[in-house]
């Protein structure tokens, strides 16, 4: 290959017209491009880019052509020459890879979806360095994008859906070694001669966009930031929430592409400005598919309508199950989509059942009980989903280590399958629609659906467990704990005798149990199972794991542990900065602990340090923390007002409230935790007809809520007492 | 045909900048002589701003370039040339309707609605976020293009200057300049495009 001739230089115009002429166009055009090569490759590989890399310059490779030049570097086709395979090679620019963690990163994701060798997954095959730049090597498919492919070959709409079905089973068996694609769209998806699709950049999206790895487990990394291509965006991209990425988005990518192939158009408008687009996909409702296309039925409009739900929870939970619904349609069966309020009713009743759980619990922390849900709930939510549909999505921590082999793999996905069977039966049983006894108890229906499955599970103890603990936290949530308790701790034993002891499956049951018997209000128990699962978890990831941090911290200051609390708070602090995901959601609120823990031990001024560091990370919050300075003014205030500081405590408590108030409905528990620090601290400041009204407002709405002996509850009538005010 | 042009082809796709200097300097003339343009559009656009464009186009696009056989490579440079000439009168009378600004087609990632993105996007955090986001974004997807493509797509993207000013500017007619944004914005489509998903380098 020639290596690139300098520029030409052409003498100043010769046209006696003055006008350039074509020579010195030509010129200006070649010397621009010139310019531009040198920049492009210099910046990167710390040497002027040729057109194509020299040969020899990658090994065991010859460059046939240059495919594409973009951003993420240049996209050649090539040849293996030990094979003779025809392969594309991408050669990225040293960015991305700037760290050896993304690097690592980067190949734990290309080793399992090379294992997985999934026929419609364009996997890497091999990677490597030259000159300073990465470069991956993946099969070279000749064939078209898919809306080119739609454009030209016009399948039927049935063969359309035949192929979005491969399209979805082949995301799936992505998912089910934990890579999430994150930017679906045509583009990324080249169909064969043969009209067979095959999906490109699998994993690259999410392993080089965020440096969100699966393997740390929900760490909120970039929030605010758009990530993926506008058209084909989840809403919960659109709103720049990293940490909401997760299969679902995928799904709802999915359902986009469908939507377009089969009516042509994008579900709302995707003309105008980025940011009025991205307002569009987080809120405006998808026009309806039968109003726009002739072809789509009630049926095909619940599938589609069921991939673009806002709110992930109510979308296909996997890749698989859109598939699955696609193949039903195509069969002529019923689809699954038309169960999803009965699905989607026992989910909502299980947050709900959560929420009435955990508020039960703490003190100070309780102004948070909101914020600390929304954080860990997702993940407990989560890991109970995973235990109940096969380690997919976000514990992809677990994923990774379980899914060693191809036939591990498989054999999850048939667990995956027998859970999802077991719960689809209960689900199904209990909604008049399909005939059940709507009368029966739920544990009753549980308990008929699980014995029978558990029983056929014997030779696979695994799959077991995995059973048990789903059934286990529909036990929990239905309040019955001891059964709870026993089954999650029969899949702890059982987890433990088939898995390595410091597994992340066995950390996973620990944590239940733990969860179980904090309900039940057995500390000492929960102590020791969330430290194992504590002790589990820091020893291989990322030691802020909120999960870990927000139960044992529970537990401890339940026990009212609260020199236990201050260590194990330092100790995810510290965690927490040595990440690279320094989170200042997450240091705040562990700042806030920290002031919680150093009040109890009656070291207020280093308290109100704390939680005053707290609100300082917090000037700018992402918008799903939008609430947490209003909670960190509150408990400033409290321990200001307790240090007798009361106009900054007065300032703090009252700006609080406002917003809480023109937030939150009027008779909301956070509204009177404001009224109730404001009232105390006018009480201390010395006016009691400024307290009594306040304190009054607070009692009643606590007592609204309540039970009478409540601590909130008692603690405000000893104010009001104090005001002078008769025992309410 | 020239014996040695399918040899001069080759080496150009291959990326030899003198062999394609070679090539345009043969063909070009021809092609801008087969421009047609209509009497009512002579004064706003010229065929020296029409290859101006093509040449350019030429050189970022070359490695795309399949050759067919004798002729391809003129015919080629004609599409080329033909499409600039096109999208400049259209963009001429674009220009007669209301709020033209308005009107571009946004499409996919059209880098018209990250500029779009620039100027609205309101003073909410994640609007200041992702505007910080979009100009670190749109910097260095525009650093990927020609120069005169910058030129135009800073001067009148950016600063929002009238094509007019920025025809006087470079001292180009405004047909160019059109012409210079329609090649640009698709440029930085697909340089923002690629780089959808490498924005944290």
């Amino acid at each position: 290959m020639d290596p690139p001739t300098p520029p030409t230089t052409t003498p100043p115009s010769a046209d006696p017209s003055g006008a350039p002429t074509h020579r010195d166009l030509i010129a200006s055009a070649a010397a621009q491009v010139q310019r531009l090569r040198s920049r492009d490759g210099g910046s990167a590989t710390g040497q002027p880019a040729a057109p194509t890399p020299s040969p020899g310059a990658l090994p065991g490779y010859r460059i046939v052509r240059e495919v594409h030049r973009g951003g993420q570097g240049v996209v050649y086709q090539a040849v293996q020459l030990t094979t003779g395979r025809h392969v594309a090679i991408k050669m990225l620019r040293a960015g991305p890879f700037a760290g050896g963690a993304e690097l690592a990163r980067f190949e734990r994701e290309v080793q399992l979806l090379g294992q997985l060798e999934h026929p419609a997954i364009v996997g890497i095959i091999d990677r490597g360095a030259a000159a300073g730049s990465h470069f991956l090597v993946m099969d070279y498919i000749r064939g078209r994008s898919l809306d080119a492919y739609l454009a030209s070959a016009k399948p039927t709409p049935r063969a359309t859906f035949d192929l979005l079905a491969s399209i979805c089973e082949a995301v799936n068996a992505a998912h089910l070694r934990g890579v999430i694609h994150r930017d679906l769209k045509p583009s990324n998806i080249r169909i064969d001669d043969d009209g067979r699709p095959h999906i490109l950049d699998f994993g690259l999206a999410r392993s080089l966009w965020t440096g969100d790895s699966p393997g740390e487990q929900g760490s909120a990394t970039i929030t605010g930031q758009f990530v993926g291509s506008v058209p084909w965006a989840s809403p919960e991209q659109a709103e720049g929430i990293a940490p909401r990425i997760d299969v679902r988005t995928d799904v709802y990518s999915l359902g986009v592409i469908l939507y377009h192939a089969l009516t042509g158009r994008f579900p709302y408008s995707v003309e105008g400005p980025v940011r009025q687009v991205l307002d569009r996909i987080a809120s405006a409702e998808p026009a309806r598919p039968r109003a726009v296309c002739a072809a789509c039925d009630d049926e095909i409009e619940t599938i589609l309508l069921r991939c673009l739900d806002k709110q992930p929870e109510r979308r296909y939970q996997n890749a698989g199950e859109l598939a699955r619904d696609l193949r039903r349609y195509l069969a002529g069966e019923p689809i699954d989509a038309k169960r999803d309020s009965t699905v989607y009713l026992l989910r909502k009743h299980l947050r709900r059942h959560r929420v009435g759980v955990a508020i039960a619990a703490g003190f100070l922390g309780l102004l948070f009980a909101g914020l600390v849900l929304s954080l860990w709930l997702w993940r407990t939510s989560e890991t109970h989903r995973i235990s109940a549909e096969g380690n997919l999505g976000k514990a992809t921590a677990a994923t990774i280590e379980a899914a060693e082999s191809a036939r591990q793999a498989r054999q999850e996905a048939a667990r995956a399958e027998r859970v999802i069977e077991l719960l689809v039966s209960i689900f199904r049983a209990g909604d008049p629609k399909m005939g059940g006894d709507r009368h029966r108890s739920m544990p009753d229906l549980i308990k008929a659906g699980a014995s029978k499955t558990i029983a056929r599970l014997d030779a696979d103890p695994l799959a077991q467990a995995s059973l048990l603990l789903a059934i286990a936290s529909i036990h929990r949530s239905l309040g019955d704990l001891a059964e709870a308790r026993a089954l999650a701790s029969r899949a702890l034993d059982l987890r433990r005798a088939h898995q390595k002891p410091d597994s992340r499956g066995v950390a996973e049951a620990a944590s239940i149990v733990g969860e179980i018997c904090e309900d039940a209000g057995d500390l000492a128990a929960a102590e020791e199972h969330f430290r194992l699962y504590h002790d589990i978890v820091k020893s291989r990831t990322n030691p802020g794991d909120w999960h870990t941090a927000a139960a044992l911290q529970r537990v401890l200051r339940a026990r009212r542990d609260f020199v236990g609390l201050e260590k194990l708070v330092r100790e995810h602090i510290d965690g927490a900065r040595g990440s690279a995901h320094g989170d200042p959601v997450v240091i705040a609120m562990l700042h806030n602990f920290l002031g919680e823990a150093l009040d109890a031990q009656g070291r207020r001024h280093e308290a109100i340090a704390a939680v005053r560091h707290a609100l300082s990370l917090l000037s700018d919050p992402p918008p799903a923390y939008a609430e947490m300075p209003w909670a960190l003014k509150n408990n400033l205030a409290w321990l200001l007002a307790q240090s007798d500081e009361f106009p900054e405590a007065r300032t703090l408590a009252a700006d609080a409230l406002a917003l809480r108030r023109s937030h939150l409905p009027p008779d909301h528990l956070d509204i009177a935790s404001s009224l109730f620090v404001l009232g105390f601290t006018e009480l201390r400041a010395g006016d009691k007809a400024a307290a009594r009204p306040l304190l009054l407002d607070a009692h009643r709405i606590r007592a609204a809520a309540l039970p009478p002996d409540d601590e909130r509850v008692v603690e405000a009538a000893a104010l009001l007492a104090e005001c002078g005010e008769a025992r309410p | 045909m020239h014996a040695g042009e399918e040899q001069l082809i080759s080496r150009a796709v291959a990326g030899d900048v003198a062999a394609l200097t070679s090539l345009l300097e043969t063909h070009g003339p021809r092609t801008a002589g087969t421009l047609d343009i209509s009497p009512k559009w002579r004064t706003h656009v010229t065929p020296e701003d029409v290859m101006q464009v093509t040449y350019l186009e030429a050189f970022v696009r070359i490695t795309d370039f399949v050759s067919a056989g004798p002729g391809s490579f003129g015919a080629w440079l004609r599409r080329i040339a033909a499409n600039n000439l096109r999208d400049a009168i259209k963009e001429l009378e674009r220009a007669k309707r209301p709020h033209p600004d308005r009107r571009i087609s946004t499409h996919q990632e059209s880098c018209v609605e990250l500029i779009n993105l620039l100027s609205a996007g309101g003073a909410t955090p994640s609007g200041i976020t992702a505007r910080a986001e979009a100009v670190s974004f749109l910097d260095s997807a525009l650093a990927r293009l020609p120069d005169d493509y910058q030129r135009v797509i800073r001067l009148h993207e950016l600063e929002g200057r009238p094509v007019r000013a920025v025809a006087e500017h470079i001292g180009r007619s405004e047909g160019a300049v059109k012409m210079l944004l329609a090649r640009a914005r698709e440029h930085l489509r697909e340089a923002l495009g690629s780089r959808s998903r490498f924005l944290s380098s």
